[in-house]
This record gives structure tokens, C-alpha cells and sequence, in this order.
């Protein structure tokens, strides 16, 4: 393995898809959860109609959509094929402000575009609940939605989710999508 | 083969914490919090513009929350000091001599909610001396690639060490970001904790801007002058039109205040004026604002 940022943004870039929803074909992106084609997105991405995801070759899949969060912006799709190079998973509980952060997604239809920043905090937001987020000074733009946020060593740390005003990017933490993803795997095995 | 990039992280995030140590959250207006630095023991430095009227802030420390009292703020610099019962140790300071454009530097700040917080980029220009646009006097030009979200404005800008190069500020727009050097603030620090303001240079009139002919195109016009000051002292008239110290243009007010700084007090000075039509030329010695204490 090798540890450039051009090598990492390649690895991350192969595990990050672009998704299109509905009629107005609004993208976002998602990451590769498993090889097996589960993939995880914001729930604001694919709430509009059919889902068609696309992978970093160019194959395009129908997707279904599996299942959603209740209290978080999150969705699980899944798309029918195998060997899908799944995303490496990062602790979000150990994340720091001023660690580097890197942003991969596909912003204003640029599929793949790469981003890199820095933590800026990790809590809640001042009148926003008490959710925990990432808060990242990465330069984000629609589309980068239901995309990884990683670290230094390429793990997939959070979800990016939205942009506040002061142009900050917020990610749901790793942990909580993680938790999110067991509880629908446990679901399905269950069903 | 070393990840490169995981050690700059690493070396990242191990600065903010050290520096997060010795920064606060000042509450210091209702609608969002701003950050400062435990300066030295009892004292904490803090944001000037950020902060509203008033004279006690509440502030989140890394071990709690507390109260702090302002000592003084000085405008000029963009500084505020407060009186804060606590026992932290100054932070250590970089030097300020080895620092060059291009040097890594991190904004550190806290947040009320989500704690520390931290920018990254770099000092995008370093040079000598320089005045604000208020008339502060600030040892080093140490400009930032970096935007400070609001509730770091005050906070520490550090190096790569997690050492201490100055205040972070964004309050001079003309410059974007820039860290006020520590060295600057520690003379702020002095002199109001000695005498809860830092001295300005005063003249003791009342001006406005005024179109005047010529190729300077404003001047500004002597609307009172008070009683025993320099101005008075050196025979300034109401009516006057100021146009120019020491030969240095005069177009508006803060052109004036830019001039007038700590380091002019006491300084004789020319001052071009038209009175009645005519141009001359009169001697003034800068004074200072006499405080009610």
C-alpha cells in the first residue's frame, strides 16, 4: 500500500458513487458499504423516485432502496451485482480537530472530484439538537451529498450531509452510520 | 513506506490540542460566542470587535465554565483584556523571528457546544511592521490563507508545534485574516492592566470630511476644538481645513486616525491647514485623551 493523497483520493474514489433519483435526476453521491452492492447515502438523495447509481468505471445499476433513517439524514440502497470495492470504515470516536479531513464526491455533476481540509470540531451544533457532527472546513458543493468524508489513512470517518452559511461541512460520524448499517443488516438477516 | 500525509494529520491535530489548553469560548455577545487565550495567569485576550457592550463576559474554559472581567479593550489593535481567575500557563510562544510565508499555522478556537475547533492553512505573507486601519501599531504583517469562522475570531493562531504565534483576526478586512503577533499583544496587555487603556494620540478637534479644490479632492473641516488641548494649543480654528500631516494626505478622518497612534504622542508635528482660502502651515504637538477615571 502506498500513502500519497492522489493514492488515497483513488482508493476512495473507486468506493464513491454518483447517484441520480427521480425525475429531476438531482445527484448525490454514496459509498460502497459492501461488495455484495449495499451502498449508504443521505436519505435526502434518494427520496425522489427511481434510483440509479453509478460507479467510478462508468457501469450504471438500477438501485433499491432498503432502508431509511428515522432521526438521521441517512438511506441504505442496494444495487444487484458483486465485487464492489467496499470503503474502509474509520472510527469517528476518535476523530480530532485539525486532522486532516478528504472530501471525495461528485459536486455540481464533477464525478470523483476530491476535496481536503481539516476537522474543524466534532459535537453538536448551537440550536441544532443534540446530534453529533463532524464539522469539517472542507470546501463542499451539492452533490458531494451521501459522499465519505475520510481520513489521513483513506478510512471513511463520516458522511458529508449538508454545508452550513459560514461554507463548514457537516458529516454524520462514522459510528453513527455504522450503527445505522447493523441495524438494517440485522433487520434483513431477521426478515 | 511513511504516510506522509497521516503524520502532517497526526502533527495537526496533536498542535490544536495543546493549544485548545489554553483557549477559551467568550461569550461576549448574544448572538454568537467568539474564543480567547489564557495569556498569563488571571488574564485572558480575547476579540475586540466581537464582543457587545459589556463589562463582564461569561467564558468556557477547557476545565469549566467561568467569569471574566473586562480590564480594557483597545480598538485600534482589534484586542480585549480581561481579568479571569485562573492558572493556566501562557502558551508557548513560536518565534516570531524564524516565521516565512508559506509556514503551516492552524486557527485554534472553542465552540460552546462542540468544544475546540481548528482551521489549517498557511501564512500567506510575513513582513515588518504595519498600522490598522484604527491606527494600531502591530509589530509583524502576519497574514492568513485561512477564514475564521466567528466563533474562533480571538482565538490562537498556532504553528505546527501547537506554538503561539499570535491573536487571530478578521476584524481588518482590508487584510482578510491576519494573526496579531503576540508581541503586540503583550504591550496591549501591559498597558491596559497598568492603565486600563492603551495611550492614543489625540488632537482634541471635532472633523468632518470636506470637498476642497485641487488634486486631493477632500480635506477635513475643524468643527470644534476643545479647550486646553493640542489643538488648541497649537491656535487651530474652527474652519479649519486640515489637509495634511507631515506632509502624509489628510481625505478622511481615518486617514487622521491611522496617524495617530500610541508611538505619536508627545511627537511635534506639521499640519497643512487652508484657512480662509490661504494654505499654511501650523506646528502641533499630538496630545492624548484625558480619562475620567
Amino acid at each position: 500500500m502506498s500513502y500519497n493523497l492522489g493514492d488515497i483520493a483513488e482508493r476512495l474514489r473507486r468506493s464513491t458513487v454518483q447517484i441520480r433519483a427521480g425525475r429531476g435526476r438531482s445527484g448525490g453521491s454514496g459509498v460502497i458499504w459492501s461488495s455484495t452492492g449495499l451502498i449508504v447515502t443521505n436519505r435526502h438523495v434518494v427520496e425522489s423516485g427511481a434510483i440509479e447509481v453509478e460507479l467510478w468505471d462508468g457501469r450504471r445499476f438500477p438501485a433499491k432502496l432498503k432502508a431509511w433513517g428515522r432521526h438521521h439524514d441517512l438511506a441504505a440502497i442496494k444495487v444487484d451485482t458483486l465485487g464492489l470495492p467496499a470503503a474502509a470504515f474509520g472510527s469517528s470516536a476518535a476523530v480530532r480537530p485539525g486532522e486532516i479531513a478528504i472530501a471525495v464526491g461528485n459536486p455540481l455533476g464533477f464525478a470523483g472530484a476530491v476535496s481536503r481540509g481539516v476537522v474543524h470540531a466534532v459535537g453538536p451544533l448551537r440550536g441544532a439538537g443534540p446530534q453529533t457532527w463532524i464539522q469539517a472546513a472542507v470546501r463542499l458543493a451539492p452533490g458531494n451529498s451521501g459522499g465519505p468524508l475520510a481520513n489521513a489513512s483513506g478510512k471513511v470517518i463520516g458522511l458529508n450531509t449538508m454545508v452550513l452559511g459560514n461554507g463548514l461541512a457537516l458529516a454524520i460520524p462514522s459510528g453513527t452510520v455504522m450503527e445505522f448499517l447493523r441495524v438494517c443488516e440485522a433487520r434483513r438477516g431477521a426478515a | 513506506m511513511p504516510n506522509a500525509l497521516l503524520e502532517l494529520s497526526q502533527t495537526a491535530a496533536a498542535a490544536v490540542e495543546s493549544a485548545s489548553r489554553s483557549v477559551a469560548s467568550v461569550q461576549g455577545n448574544p448572538r454568537f460566542g467568539s474564543s480567547g487565550v489564557l495569556w498569563s495567569p488571571g488574564v485572558l485576550v480575547s476579540a475586540e470587535h466581537a464582543l457587545a457592550d459589556v463589562d463582564k463576559v461569561e467564558v468556557i474554559l477547557p476545565q469549566g465554565h467561568g467569569e471574566a472581567q473586562i480590564a480594557g479593550r483597545d480598538r485600534a489593535t482589534g484586542i480585549a483584556v480581561f481579568r479571569l481567575d485562573h492558572q493556566v500557563a501562557a502558551p508557548v510562544p513560536a518565534d516570531a523571528t524564524a516565521l516565512r510565508a508559506g509556514s503551516l499555522a492552524l486557527v485554534v478556537g472553542r465552540s460552546l457546544r462542540s468544544g475546540p475547533t481548528a482551521s489549517m492553512g498557511i501564512l500567506s505573507s510575513v513582513s515588518g511592521r504595519w498600522r490598522t486601519r484604527f491606527g494600531g501599531d502591530v509589530d509583524q504583517f502576519l497574514q492568513l490563507d485561512i477564514s475564521i469562522y466567528p466563533t474562533a475570531e480571538g482565538g490562537a493562531v498556532v504553528d505546527a508545534e501547537g506554538k503561539l504565534i499570535g491573536i487571530a483576526s478578521s476584524s481588518f478586512s482590508r487584510y482578510g485574516a491576519v494573526a496579531i503577533p503576540a508581541a503586540t499583544v503583550q504591550r496591549v496587555v501591559d498597558a491596559i492592566l497598568a492603565q486600563g487603556h492603551v495611550a492614543r494620540g489625540y488632537l482634541g478637534i471635532g472633523l468632518r470630511e470636506v470637498a476642497i479644490a485641487g488634486e486631493q479632492k477632500s480635506g477635513l473641516i475643524v468643527l470644534s476644538v476643545e479647550e486646553r488641548s493640542s489643538a488648541a494649543a497649537a491656535g487651530l480654528l474652527m474652519g479649519d481645513v486640515l489637509t495634511a500631516l507631515d506632509g502624509t494626505p489628510l481625505r478622511d478622518a481615518e486617514q487622521l486616525q491611522a496617524l495617530l497612534g500610541s508611538d505619536s504622542v508627545g511627537s511635534k508635528r506639521v499640519a497643512s491647514v487652508i484657512r480662509a482660502g490661504q494654505a499654511i502651515e501650523v506646528a502641533v504637538t499630538i496630545g492624548t485623551r484625558r480619562r475620567e477615571a
